[in-house]
């Protein structure tokens, strides 16, 4: 006879991290800091900036979890935020780079026929690619996320998503033009 | 090749979004578009290149440490919110003593004046009494005059 108690859901968890328990939120953490930090990574696309935003994300979902009103799920929640850190992160980090001109050019071009080289230029183009245009290419191809939850949290129409998206296609096709059989 | 004007509903084609039905006009414009036909392939072969990017890493160690910090800051937050709180009860309670105390000393001004306030008032009604008194002496002198007058 199996009498264990079937772990807490994240709404569960959610709702005591509300009363204050600590043990809540640590769970949190354990069941989602893969996900959001393979997000991070994706829209950033280095582990560094990844790890900060994670860091970032989850300090800001402990700081605003009483206002959680539970009406997107939990993951949807962290997304959500996640999503708006990184957003704020790329733009600094697009200003700073600017400013001291380290900027280097997306190497669209097949540098060399190798995989990794490939895997670079996809990275580059990614990261040359818009802001909004990056997180519905990142929520929709990496994450495989639909229109609807896309929508939800990037907090648009699912229409706005669909032709964000559609143009978002074109951009990163003509970055990779020279990839184009 | 120019754009079909189906373009944005081979994109939501692609994603599997389209009810049955627009799937079905869709499926049957592919296969007589040939511009069309190219922008399926070509979302096919970006969707294969993106495949190809490594999964990312897992967190390290070190950050799952941080993100533990982060959580465990939530038992301190109790404990700041409580002082807090407290703080702002303390705050209150003294601005009420503050306030009352303020009202009091009001009240016991009005009762009693300050001394120069007093001193002019006392002045000022010993200098009317000192005229009232010469007054007094000026009209005894009158009438002891008219009544010698008399006698003579």
């Amino acid at each position: 006879m199996n009498n264990a108690v079937p772990p807490p859901t994240d709404r569960e968890l959610v709702t005591l991290a509300r009363r204050g328990d600590t043990g809540a939120f640590h769970q949190l953490v354990d069941r989602h800091a893969v996900a959001m930090h393979g997000l991070a990574w994706r829209l950033l696309g280095n582990a560094a900036d990844a790890e900060d935003v994670t860091q970032e994300c989850f300090a800001a979902a402990l700081g605003s979890v009483r206002a959680f009103r539970q009406e997107a799920s939990v993951k949807t929640w962290l997304t959500q935020i996640l999503v708006r850190q990184a957003a704020r992160f790329y733009n600094a980090r697009k200003r700073r780079r600017i400013l001291h001109t380290e900027a280097a050019p997306p190497q669209t071009a097949p540098s060399a026929q190798r995989a990794s080289d490939t895997r670079m230029d996809l990275t580059a183009a990614l990261q040359a690619l818009g802001a909004e245009h990056r997180e519905v290419i990142v929520l929709r191809e990496l994450q495989g996320l639909s229109y609807a939850q896309i929508a939800e949290v990037l907090n648009v129409p699912a229409g706005t998503v669909e032709s964000r998206l559609f143009r978002a296609r074109r951009e990163l096709q003509n970055l990779l033009k020279d990839y184009t059989p | 090749m120019t754009a079909c004007e189906w373009a944005n509903e081979i994109n939501a084609y692609y994603d599997g979004e389209l009810p049955a039905e627009r799937r079905a006009a869709v499926e049957e414009h592919l296969a007589a578009c040939p511009a069309c036909q190219a922008q399926l392939q070509d979302y096919l072969h970006v969707s294969g290149m993106l495949a190809q990017l490594p999964l990312p890493q897992a967190p390290s160690p070190e950050l799952m440490q941080r993100l533990h910090q982060v959580a465990n800051r939530q038992g301190t937050a109790g404990v700041i919110r409580l002082a807090e709180w407290l703080t702002g009860v303390a705050a209150a309670a003294l601005v009420v003593f503050a306030v009352g105390l303020g009202y009091r000393s009001t009240q016991e001004q009005a009762v009693s004046l300050p001394l120069w306030e007093t001193d002019a008032v006392v002045q000022s009604t010993s200098d009317s009494a000192s005229n009232s008194a010469e007054e007094q002496v000026a009209m005894w002198q009158v009438r002891d005059l008219s009544q010698e007058r008399t006698h003579d």
